[in-house]
């Protein structure tokens, strides 16, 4: 009778604590999903393994995103990293109706009309993702490392306004990361502080 | 309305384009002076004086009015968002101002954590004039950008020239001073007036407060005591979680304050100093006090290596279940709808304990046998043992609460404190298993209560008695709440009644779904098996499970006065199943037939009388064994260290030797997670060696009975139940203070222990 009130309330514990927990951590396997890209393109987390792969929340409507993407800033980091051993996925968690919602068609549109490069573009407007992610702030970005483990979570970098001057200044916590996956070092800087506006879940 | 959503939507868009492209193509921001393009916020500024007077400080005012429901942010802006900026041009000699923040708003928004302000309100830019400052006047240009959101952000900003002349100008012209300035002077944050510090662990960041003043302290507490937010808000990112609630301790003895949250993002290698500000909550307008300090850090090496990104950390199971335990749900830690939540969950898992599994299984029995033929009245059935559930549950809260109001010392579990329901419980558990094992068909023994199982009164009795299923099953089923509530009921037992009831109604929905799924999908009741003659076999096993709980009951009856109720209690269960067997004998006589009816009038007075005869022993206090020292067979020396609990003894052994350490630690027989922890963990020779070896003083406290003084004390700790588990350590040798008390899980392992002492 003991160990059974004993199993019961291990149940009971890890229940509580599976749902304060639910959040991307540092040195975890990053959480799993599996969504169509804005081009019907199936897109599969677990096989993307062995490359790097880099989730990039964005909403074209919110001051700080018009600002990396109005600058070329989001488009020239997509094309500096650009290679066959990483995958860049923009991801929009806005839901219906919220700012930065869009259809496959309008996303692939803003995303030709930016220029901007990449892999795939998800639809999230469920937030599941999102959530499973924590994502708070578009920008937000999340480094996910080949071993399928997250590597970085945080800002795109230091330049934490909605203002373009002094971007160029800037440190750029993903190139940085990203630079230090593919030289197998530590990555320097795994967790910053996101900024941007909320998410519109 | 979606068309005017998106008339509004493009709206913004052009304008947020039209504002980019400006801001970043035009080099001169001038362009758009005292013009601000703003559209939500309108911004004034207020000044605190006619003049300025060299060698003083001079307050401007920056008034922001914000359209109904937008809101800027505060100095650190939370989960997302950002704070205004100021850009000052001010003539040489004059430094920059600094900015003052009122106390923030706690904004929720989707779950996300923000801190500004709505509506309206007013920040301040402090100037230290200088002494030898001689100008006419001051004359600034200032620019302002701030982030006004929704559901969604605007960058909005505009640029004002102000004008302060100094004291000795000629301007008669009459100063009204702005009565927002002073409004909102008032929510400025003030110094904390205590001691203060920050303490990084692996998964956690402590803060840990001592007003200086016994009044600070009350304030304080009787704040959070009525239900107001107290939170700490910190200035900077990666400190705390701040979207998690805090578990907050609150000593009277000490007057210590501690707030726990989870740890934020920050490296734990780049944890220096903190500043933040402690907020509270209160329908008189919130306060805040600035809290700032070096982080003394003491993590072990999972968060060196955690922060590490490149090593692969596999916690062992000890270290899961310190995380599960540190990041638990606490009492006043969660929010409504959690607490819901999880009393649905406690309510679910109610089903399988002991005494309500058995219960359970005959109604199902009674489904199976196609007692309750049509789908309506399998259903109608389902919902009126809900009923009886739901109802008995919130009965039972109801009566607790009422008694809680009218200033008894109880919690939940009290009614096993009460000799007489106990001795109630137990016959009836015994009863219930006499009957299962086919002593007495039950519906002789309970009319309507179980009639499922009977053949005759089911149609006629089917609701009542389906009913009365569920009042017995959440009767069996209470004993087992209180080890698996704790949080819910902890937290219900703070709450205004309204909400401290539903807590209750949603244990019982818990409890009593799994049934009426059953009762309300035909395709779940086809899957169960067909009847036949293994019911039978089966009911009689469901009788073992009642005698089970009837002894269990029986012995926390007979150990609240040392085991003297023993044979009266013998003798009433001696009573009972005479009974039962004499109701279940069919007299053909009519002799026998009175005989019967008289030998049954007795026994059952004899069963009422039984526990009045019986008194209490006189000194119940007397008669405290410490059962501790006894099981635990060491020394005599160490068990020297044990004492039996009261808040004066404790509070005298916190001040006579602040270097010895004190484990308190409160019971009760009929709580099965203490009894666990005491087999696994406390009463190990490990863990007496362990306290030996550290020279700890043991207090034991045990609520098997009402006990006012730790009902207090667990109340204190925001505990509404045992086990609680505290441990004070030795006071630091340089301020001669102990640290905050540490709150150990509810379910203990020795390594818990052992980590005290490293």
């Amino acid at each position: 009778m003991r160990k059974y009130a004993l199993t019961l309330l291990l149940c009971f514990g890890l229940f509580g604590a599976q749902d304060a927990n639910a959040e991307a951590k540092i040195g975890e396997a990053a959480p799993a999903f599996e969504a169509t890209d804005t081009h019907g393109m199936q897109v599969k987390l677990s096989e993307l393994a062995g490359k790097i792969v880099v989730l990039e929340w964005t909403n074209h409507g919110c001051p700080f995103v018009v600002k990396h993407y109005e600058s070329g800033n989001m488009q020239k980091v997509q094309k500096n990293l650009a290679g066959d051993d990483l995958v860049w996925i923009s991801v929009v968690s806005s839901a219906e109706g919220k700012q930065g919602y869009v259809s496959a068609e309008e996303a692939n549109k803003i995303t030709a009309e930016s220029n901007a490069a990449p892999t795939h573009k998800i639809l999230d407007p469920s937030g599941e993702i999102g959530h499973a992610y924590g994502a708070m702030t578009t920008p937000h970005m999340y480094i996910i490392d080949k071993k399928g483990t997250l590597a970085y979570k945080g800002a795109i970098d230091d330049h934490d306004t909605w203002r373009a001057k002094g971007l160029d200044e800037a440190t750029n916590y993903v190139v940085q990361a990203v630079e230090e996956l593919r030289a197998e070092k530590t990555v320097s800087m795994s967790e910053t502080k996101p900024y941007g506006c909320g998410v519109k879940y | 309305m979606l068309t005017s959503y998106m008339q509004h939507y493009t709206q913004h868009m052009s304008r947020l384009f039209t504002l980019t492209i400006l801001l970043i193509f035009s080099a001169a921001p001038y362009a758009f002076a005292q013009n601000a393009p703003s559209n939500h916020a309108r911004v004034e500024i207020l000044k605190s004086a006619p003049y300025f007077k060299a060698g003083e400080h001079y307050r401007l005012g920056i008034a922001f009015e914000m359209d109904p429901q937008w809101h800027i942010y505060w100095r650190y802006g939370g989960e997302s968002g950002l704070p205004p900026e100021f850009m000052f041009s001010r003539p040489d000699g004059l430094k920059k101002p600094v900015i003052e923040w009122p106390t923030a708003e706690y904004i929720n928004y989707e779950g996300m954590v923000n801190y500004g302000y709505h509506d309206e309100v007013v920040l301040f830019a402090d100037f230290a004039v200088p002494a030898d400052f001689d100008a006419q006047s001051i004359d600034l240009d200032l620019e302002i950008e701030w982030l006004i959101c929704k559901d969604i952000c605007v960058p909005e900003f505009g640029t004002y020239k102000v004008q302060i002349p100094a004291q000795d100008a000629t301007d008669a012209a009459p100063f009204v001073k702005d009565p927002r300035f002073a409004q909102y002077e008032a929510l400025l944050p003030q110094d904390f007036d205590g001691a203060v510090s920050f303490a990084a662990s692996d998964f956690n960041f402590d803060i840990a407060l001592t007003p200086n003043s016994p009044e600070l302290y009350k304030n304080i507490k009787s704040a959070y005591d009525a239900g107001n937010r107290v939170y700490f808000a910190p200035h900077e990112w990666g400190l705390t979680q701040i979207s998690s609630e805090a578990l907050i301790i609150m000593d009277d003895g000490t007057q210590h304050i501690t707030l726990r949250y989870p740890r934020g993002g920050k490296a734990y290698d780049t944890l220096q100093n903190a500043q933040g500000s402690l907020v509270i909550e209160s329908a008189q307008g919130n306060k805040s006090f600035i809290l700032s300090g070096a982080i003394e850090k003491t993590a072990s090496p999972i968060a060196a290596a955690q922060n590490n990104a490149s090593a692969e950390v596999i916690p062992d199971t000890e270290n899961v279940m310190q995380l599960i335990e540190e990041q638990a749900p606490t009492p006043r830690g969660i929010s409504l709808g959690k607490a819901l939540f999880l009393a649905f969950i406690g309510g679910l898992i109610l089903n399988l304990m002991p005494c309500v599994f058995p219960i359970l299984s005959l109604k199902a029995l009674s489904l199976i046998k196609g007692a309750e033929k049509t789908t309506q009245s399998a259903l109608l059935g389902g919902l009126s043992y809900s009923a009886g559930v739901i109802l008995s549950f919130v009965g039972i809260a109801a009566v607790m609460i009422a008694l809680q109001r009218s200033g008894a010392e109880i919690g939940w579990g009290f009614q096993l404190q009460d000799k007489n329901v106990l001795y109630v419980l137990t016959l009836l558990m015994f009863a219930i298993g006499l009957s299962l094992c086919g002593a007495l068909k039950l519906e002789k023994l309970i009319p309507s209560g179980l009639s499922g199982i009977g053949q005759k009164h089911a149609a006629r009795d089917g609701l009542s008695g389906s009913f009365f299923t569920g009042l017995l099953a959440t009767i069996v089923a209470a004993p087992c709440t209180a080890p698996f509530m704790a949080g819910a009921i902890g937290f219900a037992a703070t709450q205004p009644p309204l909400q401290s009831l539903s807590v209750f109604a949603m244990l019982g929905v818990g409890l009593a779904f799994p049934y009426l799924l059953l009762t309300a999908a035909p395709p779940l009741r086809k899957a169960l098996p067909r009847p036949g003659a293994w019911m039978e076999g089966f009911r009689q096993f469901l009788a073992f499970p009642m005698f089970a709980t009837a002894i269990w009951l029986g012995l926390i009856l007979v150990r609240q006065d040392d085991y003297v109720f023993l044979t009266p209690l013998l003798c009433a269960l001696l009573t009972l199943s005479f009974v039962v067997w004499l109701f279940a004998r069919q007299p053909k006589h009519s002799i026998t037939t009175i005989l019967r009816g008289i030998l049954l009038i007795l026994s059952a007075l004899l069963l009422v009388v039984i526990p009045l005869l019986y008194q209490p022993s006189p000194m119940p206090e007397a008669v405290s064994v410490d059962s501790h020292a006894a099981m635990g067979g060491q020394s005599g020396e160490s068990a020297n260290l044990h004492f039996k609990f009261s808040q004066a003894d404790l509070a005298t052994a916190l001040d006579a030797d602040k270097t010895q350490p004190i484990f308190v630690y409160l019971t009760a027989d009929w709580c099965i997670t203490c009894k666990v922890n005491e087999r696994r963990v406390l009463a190990t020779d490990k863990a007496e060696a362990l306290f030996a070896a550290n020279n700890v003083k043991i207090f034991k406290g045990d609520w098997t009975k009402q006990n006012a003084d730790i009902t207090q004390y667990l109340t204190s700790f925001n505990r509404n139940g045992v086990p609680l588990y505290i441990y004070y350590g030795p006071a630091s040798t340089q301020n001669e203070m102990r640290p905050a008390p540490a709150l150990l899980p509810q379910l203990l392992s020795f390594g818990d222990l052992e980590e005290l002492f490293n």
